[in-house]
């Protein structure tokens, strides 16, 4: 059986609480519900700018879908609710699970990273805030390798070149099973953590991991590749 | 559970055309690349676009408990679309859309039964045309447009909602994604259509009511209008040229594209 060394998480609502974010747009739109409309339409628009070969970076994205959905429905965006907004998805705190079961990883010998849609700028603030940045071995960001945009196939492919590993070493972890489909078409594994408002999508590869947190995917994939 | 149906939805762009988007989007962009010539083929999206996808609510109502799930639907059935593209791993529209609406069951801890499926299937093939559609297809056709479709879901000509809404006859070819294996807004399927008209990629003009649509289009070559219906509006990113024609309606539209005829 090929074994899994290295495990690569997603970072927006996989590990960092995105819902921080919503009262950002529950005071623009008057409804916390918008927050779910944004994020939709940021992976949507992210998606077709990657499909028609047009890099745009994630922030920017972020912020003319925001005008987008903004103008129909009449509500002004200043700069300082753009600034706002950034400022609050660069602070996204853990989710509690997420501190002990990454060290758990990292004591049962995995090497640990991350791969990101967004900037390595913003990601870094995200990790440095929330105490995580330590436990990755590196960090990746598809705005310094790929210029492409999850679930695109060569976003993977650049962090399993750059570690000089095979594909069947490497594991994605994520909460979005349009990312644990990116991984598994580049070859790799894929556990998904069901956090709210995400499940898994049975029509497409099946993630080898599944779990409501991150504890119980830590769990499987040590018994599956850990040591002993 | 999330409802979207609470988001703020003000109509300021009924009655109100390019004068007002042009405040909110720097559209003085748009103005400058206007269509100088009119287009030889017409390609029209059709969910959403021509057809009303709010005749499904009653069965989101009665699943979820709320009818504007089904904007959440289809916003997922189009993401997903799009991941299996990336992937290059397609499904058939169909069972994408179902699995999509198995997966939101499981989020919203709602059970999803075959026959809810089979329903959701039966009412996206009765579909009903907005109001602007169907006296501005036939102008368009008067004028002497060629008209066809390109839809991300089968095309079903002879049977599907363009039949039963009585508009299928208006278009000489119905062409769906599916014969590319990949869906919009990759360059192949606007590349099918060309080759399906026997034109080239600039005769097309993408019309819809989805910008993701119209950024494949544009970065493919084709021109491009934006039916900015409720709740529509472009996206504004380097790199991507909007839309020539943008427009509340498609009587709007229409119109623009007869004057162009008559030039």
């Amino acid at each position: 059986m090929p074994t899994v060394r290295n495990i690569v998480f997603d970072c927006n609502e996989t590990i960092l609480d995105l819902t921080t974010i919503t009262p950002v747009f529950q005071r623009l739109f008057g409804a916390p519900g918008a927050m779910r409309l944004w994020f939709r339409e940021l992976i949507t628009y992210s998606q077709a700018l990657t499909i028609a070969d047009v890099y745009v970076p994630f922030t920017d994205i972020g912020g003319a879908v925001l005008e987008k959905i903004a103008a129909p429905r009449g509500v002004k965006i200043t700069a300082a609710d753009r600034q706002e907004l950034t400022d609050r998805f660069a602070t996204m705190p853990p989710y509690p699970d997420v501190p002990a079961a990454l060290r758990r990883l990292k004591a049962a010998g995995f090497h640990l990273f991350t791969l990101t849609d967004n900037t390595a700028a913003i990601s870094g603030r995200q990790l440095a805030h929330g105490g995580l940045v330590d436990l990755f071995d590196r960090r990746f960001s598809v705005d310094d390798t790929a210029k492409r945009h999850k679930p695109a196939p060569e976003a993977y492919a650049e962090v399993t070149r750059a570690l000089g590993a095979s594909p069947s070493h490497m594991c994605m972890v994520a909460c979005h099973t349009w990312d644990t489909i990116g991984a598994q078409a580049a070859g790799w594994e894929a556990g998904l953590i069901r956090r709210v408002n995400n499940d898994v999508l049975d029509i497409a590869a099946q993630p080898q991991y599944v779990g409501t947190d991150l504890n119980a995917i830590a769990d499987q994939i040590i018994a599956r590749h850990g040591p002993g | 559970m999330y409802r979207p149906h609470q988001i703020g939805r003000r109509p300021v762009l009924a009655g109100i055309g390019a004068a007002a988007m042009a405040a909110s989007f720097k559209l003085s962009l748009v103005r400058a690349q206007a269509l100088d010539r009119a287009p030889g083929v017409l390609v029209f999206d059709v969910a959403e676009s021509l057809l009303d996808l709010r005749a499904l609510r009653p069965l989101f109502e009665r699943a979820f408990g709320s009818g504007a799930m089904v904007d959440e639907w289809f916003g997922e059935t189009i993401l997903y679309s799009e991941s299996a593209t990336l992937t290059d791993t397609f499904a058939p529209f169909g069972q994408l859309g179902a699995g999509v609406l198995r997966m939101l069951g499981r989020i919203h801890h709602v059970s999803i039964s075959e026959a809810d499926v089979a329903e959701l299937g039966k009412g996206l093939a009765s579909l009903p045309a907005h109001p602007d559609v169907p006296d501005s297809l036939r102008k368009l056709k008067e004028a002497g447009y060629r008209l066809v479709t390109l839809t991300d879901s089968p095309a079903n000509p002879g049977r599907g909602a363009l039949q039963t809404a009585g508009l299928a006859d208006l278009f000489e070819q119905q062409l769906s994604a599916e014969a590319v294996r990949r869906y919009k807004p990759a360059r192949e399927t606007y590349e099918m259509v060309a080759r399906a008209t026997g034109t080239r990629l600039p005769e097309l003009c993408m019309i819809a009511a989805h910008p993701w649509d119209l950024i494949g289009a544009r970065t493919a070559g084709c021109s491009a209008a934006l039916i900015a219906r409720d709740g529509v509006a472009p996206l504004i990113v380097p790199g991507i040229e909007p839309p020539q024609i943008i427009a509340p309606s498609l009587t709007d539209i229409a119109a623009q594209l007869i004057q162009l005829k008559h030039a």
